[in-house]
């Protein structure tokens, strides 16, 4: 565990140097709104679908995928988990109406592919595509029909399956089709789009850093209760899955780590963009972005420290 | 083959795979224009000054007084390129506007989204100090040239030959002249970033292809005479010239010739839109030569002894 310490403490510094660059990048007007933008979204809509397609195309054969049934519905469990403690926590911070919504998905969702998914590959080499490919399975059903769905302020409201339909989504499916076809990864092709997919990485966490760059702290100080995101999402979540998981016997010890990197991860940048088009709090979830992507450099290495002791 | 051609020939194939995935992506409406717009100042703005940053740096301080007639050969051959681009709009008998945007498009190439990534694949060791050197010549002639050129009317817009690439170009240079030499986990990925430029470069210029589109070339034939000329005609003339002077080592002379070989400079199709001129004939060059250097520098560098 203490090269997973050390490793942590790699990637926090590779986040800090790209977050830097796009603060900076940003505040020194090298690049605008309209480059933060089409960065994001070259990142959701190209590149980590690439990243994706890659992992689960290569993930070694659909009975390898299969013998990851236990490890997928452990995925599910933590993040129902997540978001009904994240009801709960906001339920104690009296919390209501579009803010408590809001407080729970920027609590129960994580930032798997800007951060989760790059932590995966470094901190295990061995099986992190393999969890990714899995991961993208799960989140890619869960994310994109609850986030949406409890956001939603239409009285109304069902869930939207079309959602579904994302490019990280048909990513992980072509990926799926490649690998019951059993297609050779080691073509030119794939390993562009694996080596496309790669840069993923940069592109989120500068993405990350411009938009830390282009929104204001200032509103923090009127609505203080944004800050207790801090402890619940980064220190209380990650350590409750580790601790409610670590007892099942049919997942691994690394299985159950998978679990902890995923969940210590910031927020969903995606939930401030959906607050938005539902007109819910949007304050509340960027902030809530903005605050645990920043915060997350520190609580990180700590949480992986704490479970390599504990 | 050589070491060097093989790669060549795995980058085109590489460069080809990128620029269909980029086209893809905008064909299927992933990315708006202000999204490939702004992926666009990403790169030229952020991603290419890192890379010429950390890897200028990495040069060696006792080889710049060696890069002097690189450097001069530099201008030469951009001298050599104009001329050709001049003498060729001439004899196809263009009228103004569109014989400057002819001399534009087929004199200047695209060396910071396809000359410097090559470079760096084909010579990871060794390119540094060339690159360096290449891009302050590069700026100097693209924006005297471009903005006459391109503007009726124009002037050398000397105030942009300060830009982030070249500021860049002099950061690199001097942390190098200071042999300050990183090698921390800032640096290194800052390195890492910047070797990532050529999948965001290729991917965006297939966007541009994508939704600039081909009509432009069906109804200007003529645009097509930019193909021989700017990625064979002039490649050849320059390598024939430069080379016959022995003042470049071969090394040195493969990276000038891989230079000169590159697809027209996109910058001048913007300038041409805001200022009113021949832009069509612009876009349409940089897509058509953007496509086929995917061909001809494979076969002219082969050609040459690569």
């Amino acid at each position: 565990m203490t090269s997973y310490f050390s490793i942590i403490i790699n990637q926090v510094l590779i986040f800090a140097t790209m977050l830097g660059v796009g603060l900076i990048a940003y505040r020194i007007k090298l690049i605008d709104d309209k480059t933060v933008d089409g960065v994001g979204k070259v990142v959701t809509r190209i590149l980590l679908p690439f990243l994706v397609l890659s992992a689960v195309a290569s993930g070694g054969g659909i009975d390898v995928i299969l013998s990851q049934l236990p490890f997928f519905i452990c995925i599910l469990l933590a993040q129902t988990e997540q978001i009904a403690l994240g009801r709960l926590t906001g339920k104690l911070l009296k919390l209501k109406g579009d803010t408590l919504n809001v407080h729970t998905v920027t609590m129960g969702f994580s930032n798997n592919g800007f951060i989760g998914y790059p932590l995966l590959l470094a901190l295990f080499p061995e099986g992190g595509s393999l969890a990714l490919a899995v991961y993208s399975l799960a989140d890619g059903l869960s994310a994109w029909t609850v986030v949406p769905y409890i956001l939603d302020t239409d009285e109304n409201k069902k869930i939207e399956f079309k959602r579904l339909l994302t490019p990280v989504t048909m990513g992980t499916l072509i990926g799926l089709i490649l690998l019951i076809l059993r297609v050779d990864t080691g073509n030119i092709i794939m390993q562009t789009i694996k080596s496309a997919g790669a840069t993923s990485k940069y592109f989120a966490l500068l993405y990350i850093g411009a938009d830390i760059g282009r929104k204001s702290l200032k509103t923090i100080a009127k609505r203080p209760v944004i800050l207790s995101t801090i402890p619940i999402k980064l220190v209380f979540m990650p350590l409750v899955v580790y601790l409610s998981f670590k007892w099942l016997p049919f997942l691994t010890d690394i299985q159950v780590k998978m679990l902890t990197v995923i969940s210590m991860t910031p927020s969903l940048v995606a939930v401030s963009v959906l607050a938005n088009e539902y007109r819910s709090d949007t304050e509340y979830a960027s902030l809530t972005v903005l605050l645990t992507s920043i915060a997350c450099l520190v609580t990180m290495p700590f949480i992986i420290w704490i479970i390599s002791n504990f | 083959m050589t070491k060097e051609f093989l790669i060549l020939l795995q980058q085109m194939k590489l460069f080809l795979i990128l620029i269909i995935a980029g086209a893809l992506a905008q064909k299927l409406k992933l990315l708006s224009d202000d999204d490939i717009d702004g992926f666009a100042q990403v790169n030229i703005r952020v991603m290419t000054p890192i890379m010429l940053i950390t890897v200028i740096s990495q040069g060696n301080r006792s080889e710049i007084g060696r890069m002097m007639p690189f450097f001069l050969c530099a201008f030469l051959s951009m001298s050599i390129s104009l001329s050709i681009a001049y003498l060729s709009g001439r004899l196809l008998r263009l009228k103004q506007p569109t014989r400057n945007i002819h001399m534009g498009v087929t004199g200047l190439g695209n060396a910071a989204m396809v000359g410097y990534p090559l470079l760096l694949s084909i010579f990871p060791d060794s390119s540094a100090l060339a690159i360096a050197v290449y891009a302050i010549a590069d700026s100097c002639v693209v924006w005297t040239a471009v903005p006459i050129l391109a503007d009726p009317s124009g002037k050398a817009d000397f105030k942009r030959i300060i830009n982030p690439i070249t500021i860049s170009a002099f950061i690199g240079v001097l942390i190098m002249l200071l042999d300050i030499k990183p090698d921390n986990i800032v640096w290194n990925t800052l390195t890492e970033f910047g070797l990532t430029i050529k999948y965001a470069c290729l991917l965006y210029i297939g966007m541009d292809i994508s939704r600039k589109g081909l009509k432009k070339i069906l109804g200007r034939l003529k645009v097509l005479s930019v193909i021989p000329i700017k990625l064979i005609i002039t490649p050849l003339t320059i390598f024939f010239i430069i080379n016959s002077l022995g003042v470049l080592s071969h090394e040195l002379m493969m990276m000038i010739s891989i230079m000169s070989m590159t697809p027209s400079v996109m910058c001048i199709t913007m300038v041409a839109r805001t200022t009113g001129s021949d832009d069509n004939y612009a876009t349409g060059a940089m897509i058509t030569t953007t496509l086929a250097s995917l061909v001809t520098i494979p076969v002219v560098m082969h050609f040459i002894g690569l």
